[in-house]
């Protein structure tokens, strides 16, 4: 079931991200003041039409497709191993763009770039901007549909 | 007819995201596969139940370019569409790549791709379909034999693509383009019998026969008064006869068209071959006020020096630099630097490749000459020129005001 805030822009997103972040293609300080910007559902209307039910079981599917990634760069980015973090990353990427968590695809390009140049350094530092990212996207995938 | 499309994505949201849109545009003929391995087992059981495969490059196993090898070894006679999250270049190295395994390209989409530009790539294999496919839905393949007949009983035809100048929307000439009226399979497109007269000693007899329809086509264009430039391809063999400046000039001659009517279009990468006497045979046309046109340019490897050693008036640039070049850097910077090099050198530029407004406003911003594309017409029947031309008439104001 879709829940009520899919179809405001109200919704609540979380904490505030830290200030010292690097910069990405959308600012990331907007990411906590705007719900819309960590998750976006017009631009997942864009890809799948304004079918609510589509909707909702698109989302459910990012939020699965997130905590499983999650876990592989994490293990990726422990080993520094690279082409995982690149392979990870990638895929990634292209399902947040997709499901309008905009600026989480852009620090995940940032760091399948990163991981292409093996820059252990600006892996680290990406990583930290996707951990900050992390909860704030999965908080705001929870308001707009609720975990099982 | 119900379009088969077989598509190929290791990550499971992505498979569902093209899937729901494929339904949502109506097509149902689709299988999904997350495993590479399994699509290619399912292809190599039947090959030619398949119209299209909608193929993800970064897959573990088998990754899109291996998988596009396959695709070659089972001479795979349907569409593929590259889909991926690469980067631009990466997505047309690949889709060159697939090109000269001389499959069916249909386009290369970023992920992640909007119903869209599926839409517009579906579309591409709907309109060649009848082209491509007899009615047991396997591409046919001729003899050389046949051809020749073909060639010799007149059954290939000429068609024509627009070529618009941007800044005022004037028609300023056409490419020509063959087809096969073949009596029983209906048209078939030139990637079904070029290559076939290529290898079989064909290609001269062929290029020849279009050549001098273009130019019969041409006088008829200039007793109506139409002021057209007419081009045509020329084959490596052409540049290869000696003899060939002074045929052209005896069929414009015995057709009563004018020299300047007529441009003949090479394709960059077919001068790498034999370079003195191209050279000996591209100088005498143009001695001869003949027009000389630098086709798909970009794609070769030798280009510039092909632009100081031979005297082109006019420089086409590659479709892969035009299309899609107001949102990729890359292409731009190669697009905005092959139009200021053939300025620097007096050329008329062309952009191929126009397939939307945004490559349209492009180019115009770029500064180009021409634009040929979709996006401008298809090519089409000299009988249909006319009607086209008033309907660019009514939708020309709306492209170049502002």
């Amino acid at each position: 079931m879709l829940h009520e805030s899919m179809r405001s822009r109200d919704g609540s997103a979380g904490s505030e991200p830290a200030s010292d972040s690097p910069s990405v293609s959308q600012p990331s300080a907007d990411a906590g003041a705007h719900a819309d910007a960590v998750v976006d559902v017009e631009v997942l209307k864009r890809y799948i039409g304004d079918d609510a039910e589509a909707i909702a079981e698109f989302l459910t599917e990012f939020r699965k497709s997130v905590l499983h990634h999650a876990v592989e760069l994490e293990q990726g980015v422990v080993a520094q191993d690279v082409l995982k973090v690149s392979r990870t990353s990638h895929t990634l990427k292209s399902t947040a763009r997709a499901a309008g968590a905009t600026a989480f695809g852009n620090v995940l390009a940032e760091l399948e770039t990163a991981a292409q140049r093996h820059d252990l350094e600006v892996i680290d530092r990406y990583y930290q901007e996707f951990r900050r990212l992390l909860p704030l996207v999965l908080a705001r995938l929870n308001a707009l549909v609720p975990a099982p | 007819m119900t379009m088969r499309i077989l598509l190929v994505d290791d990550d499971t949201f992505a498979l569902k995201l093209v899937q729901h849109q494929l339904a949502q545009l109506g097509y149902t003929g689709v299988e999904a596969f997350a495993d590479p391995r399994e699509a290619l087992a399912r292809l190599e059981a039947d090959p030619s139940s398949v119209d299209i495969v909608l193929l993800d490059l970064q897959m573990p196993g088998i990754d899109g370019i291996e998988f596009v090898r396959h695709l070659a070894r089972i001479k795979f006679a349907g569409g593929v569409a590259l889909l991926s999250g690469e980067d631009d270049r990466i997505l047309q190295t690949a889709f060159r790549l697939a090109s000269a395994h001389r499959l069916s390209v249909r386009g290369a989409l970023h992920k992640p791709v909007t119903p869209g530009q599926l839409e517009v790539v579906l579309g591409a294999v709907i309109s060649a379909a009848p082209a491509r496919r007899t009615s047991g839905g396997t591409r046919k393949e001729y003899s050389a034999e046949r051809l020749k007949e073909a060639i010799e009983a007149h059954e290939l035809t000429n068609v024509y693509q627009p070529k618009v100048e941007l800044e005022t929307g004037r028609v300023r000439g056409v490419e020509t383009l063959v087809r096969w009226q073949h009596p029983e399979d209906g048209l078939v497109f030139p990637d079904q019998f070029i290559s076939l007269a290529e290898e079989n000693g064909l290609i001269d007899a062929l290029t020849r026969f279009v050549l001098k329809n273009a130019i019969a086509q041409a006088h008829v264009w200039e007793a109506a008064g139409l002021d057209l430039h007419v081009g045509v391809n020329v084959s490596m063999e052409n540049l290869a006869d000696l003899h060939f400046p002074d045929f052209v000039a005896e069929a414009l001659a015995a057709a009563g068209t004018s020299r300047h009517a007529l441009v003949l279009e090479v394709t960059e990468s077919r001068l790498m071959t034999n370079v003195i006497s191209s050279l000996d045979i591209l100088t005498r046309l143009r001695l001869k006020q003949i027009g000389l046109s630098i086709d798909d340019f970009g794609t070769g490897h030798s280009s510039l020096a092909q632009l100081r050693d031979i005297p082109f008036d006019e420089l086409k640039v590659d479709r892969g630099f035009v299309h899609g070049a107001a949102e990729d850097a890359s292409k731009r910077a190669i697009l905005d630097a092959s139009l200021a090099m053939a300025r620097q050198l007096g050329m008329t530029t062309v952009g191929e490749g126009v397939e939307d407004r945004a490559d349209w406003d492009s180019l115009r911003a770029a500064g180009c000459t021409l634009a040929q594309g979709y996006f401008v017409a298809r090519p089409m029947p000299a009988g249909a020129l006319p009607k086209w031309m008033e309907e660019w008439q009514a939708r020309m104001p709306g492209l170049i005001g502002g």
